[in-house]
């Protein structure tokens, strides 16, 4: 039932100095479809891939407008996502009706942290499962943010979270310089479509019925593309060639065995240990 | 004419105070009352633009009903190198105004993110906080200029605000006696001249000034400017103009 004895609720350490349940809600965002993100100089993008419950229903909005000049991709608890949206959106709105210009996203970011780190220290509730990629245009340039459950945020340049999206870091750390370089957004929405490529499965291909596209820039008021408006470029990056995917099971096999070789030659593991500082040191076992 | 705080009164209201200074509401000797008319208070104050700037002028009275209360108190704020504030009206209203614009200041810089104050985003602000306080019939009891440059679009700002909320840009403003008396004389000098340049909207602003002493018992010749261009806010210390009376005997009614 239980992994272990320290994860019932939300307040409780555990000997390692872990907080369980925070990191299960990380990992509800793991559940959640594909969203990359990027930005270059002067604009960010971000694509993610929507999935849908049943033949019978509409596919799942993963894209987000919060404001004219940022919004969210998200993956996890869409119903959790919609309670942050709409706290964003009353963010943004009261700001520009005070101030009469939009709200900065570092300002924005800030207050949703907030509103979010208390989730991780009560004891009544839990934090929320969903993970946000935002994007978005102010003074300081274009911004790409990524949001936890944890209520850390991180300004980056390229990102991406949900279902098998270590393959869109790879490509993304890998084409670094070539994306950021982009000139266009064109050119900056085909490397976020490669990025989402590289997530999806071998008998899945880029459709514009599972991707949608978001942009937002200088001078470009945040869009999301959905349907026809993405064909064109998906179409194009259809035809080049995909990333080798190695086959998921294999590997993970050849990985095992590796490990069970090596576990024969080395010593035993160590007893577990309390994770707790102490101001002594304290020896034990061969260590005069 | 403003409500005048009577001593008398006041004295006898105080005597019915428990020691320890607390009130208590439902039992207070006077009902909670709003501001029904300011009590230290500054007059007119001038806006003008130029070709890349503002410059915004306030003489320096604070006055007590018709009484020169304080003859040099600052009705001009500098916010920031991009954003000065001119009040008219209720000097201790303002005084609040500036503790809360300082605060977020404050807060902006503590933040570290190069976000703050724009003369566009403070005129905006202030409409809110003054229509807010007067929708509760309890006005702020001001009028205001705000002037700067606008780093956003690269170009001089200057706007007004009444103590209703009522929020307007213009190349010229005046508040208070002064629509009445400079306002004409801005909006002549800026038609003969759309393009001012930074000396002549000096010129003008003193002598809006003037015109105004000349007609207003509660001004005086004791002056300030601000001016901002690009990147660069100074409000200037006290000076003070010359007049010329000579003309007044002509006046019907000046003796």
């Amino acid at each position: 039932m239980f992994r272990n004895q320290y994860d019932n609720d939300v307040t409780v350490w555990s000997p390692q100095g872990r907080l369980h349940q925070i990191e299960y809600a990380m990992e509800a965002v793991k559940q959640g479809s594909a969203v990359v993100g990027m930005k270059n100089a002067t604009h960010a993008a971000i694509a993610a891939v929507k999935r849908v419950p049943s033949e019978l229903a509409s596919y799942q909005k993963k894209l987000f407008a919060i404001d004219e000049h940022c919004g969210v991709g998200i993956a996890g608890l869409t119903a959790d996502a919609r309670t942050i949206n709409n706290f964003l959106q009353t963010e943004c709105l009261n700001h520009r009706y005070a101030y009469s210009r939009p709200m900065p996203l570092s300002r924005l970011v800030g207050t949703l942290g907030n509103k979010m780190q208390v989730t991780t220290q009560e004891e009544s509730g839990r934090p929320y499962g969903v993970g946000l990629l935002m994007i978005g245009f102010d003074h300081k340039g274009p911004h790409l943010i990524q949001i936890d459950p944890s209520a850390n945020h991180y300004e980056c340049k390229g990102m991406s979270i949900g279902a098998r999206s270590q393959s869109a870091r790879t490509y993304l750390e890998k084409h670094l310089d070539t994306y950021q370089a982009t000139q266009t957004v064109e050119d900056l929405v085909r490397h976020a479509l490669r990025a989402l490529r590289d997530t999806l499965t071998n008998d899945q291909e880029l459709s514009s019925k599972l991707v949608s596209v978001a942009v937002v820039g200088k001078d470009h008021p945040f869009q999301v593309y959905d349907d026809q408006l993405v064909e064109d470029l998906i179409s194009e990056v259809i035809k080049e060639p995909r990333a080798t995917v190695r086959p998921a099971q294999s590997t993970f096999a050849v990985q095992a065995e590796d490990l069970m070789e090596e576990d024969t030659n080395r010593p035993p593991p160590p007893d577990p240990e309390v994770a707790v500082a102490l101001d002594v040191a304290v020896h034990r076992g061969t260590n005069p | 004419m403003a409500h005048r705080y009577d001593i008398n009164s006041a004295l006898l209201r105080d005597l019915k105070v428990p020691l320890d200074g607390r009130t208590s509401s439902s039992h207070s000797a006077t009902p909670k009352q709003h501001s029904q008319g300011p009590s230290v208070s500054g007059t007119a104050v001038i806006g003008v633009a130029f070709k890349d700037g503002i410059v915004l002028a306030a003489d320096t009275v604070g006055s007590y009903g018709t009484l020169c209360k304080i003859r040099t108190v600052p009705r001009l704020l500098k916010v920031n190198k991009n954003t000065v504030l001119a009040m008219s009206g209720d000097y201790a209203d303002f005084q609040f105004i500036e503790q809360h614009i300082g605060k977020q200041s404050i807060r902006d810089f503590n933040s570290d993110d190069g976000y703050e104050w724009s003369p566009k985003s403070l005129h905006s602000w202030l409409t809110r906080v003054l229509y807010n306080a007067r929708s509760k019939i309890d006005p702020l009891w001001n009028s205001y200029v705000v002037g700067g440059y606008e780093t956003e679009t690269n170009r001089p700002y200057l706007g007004g605000l009444t103590m209703l909320g009522i929020s307007y840009t213009s190349p010229y403003v005046a508040t208070g006696f002064g629509r009445f008396i400079a306002q004409p004389f801005l909006a002549d000098q800026v038609e003969k001249n759309p393009e001012l340049d930074e000396k002549t909207a000096r010129v003008a602003a003193i002598h809006a000034l003037r015109l105004l002493y000349y007609r207003n018992r509660e001004s005086s010749n004791k002056y300030q400017l601000a001016v901002v261009t690009k990147d660069n806010a100074v409000v200037e210390p006290v000076k003070e103009f010359e007049t010329a009376w000579d003309t007044a005997l002509m006046i019907r009614g000046y003796d």
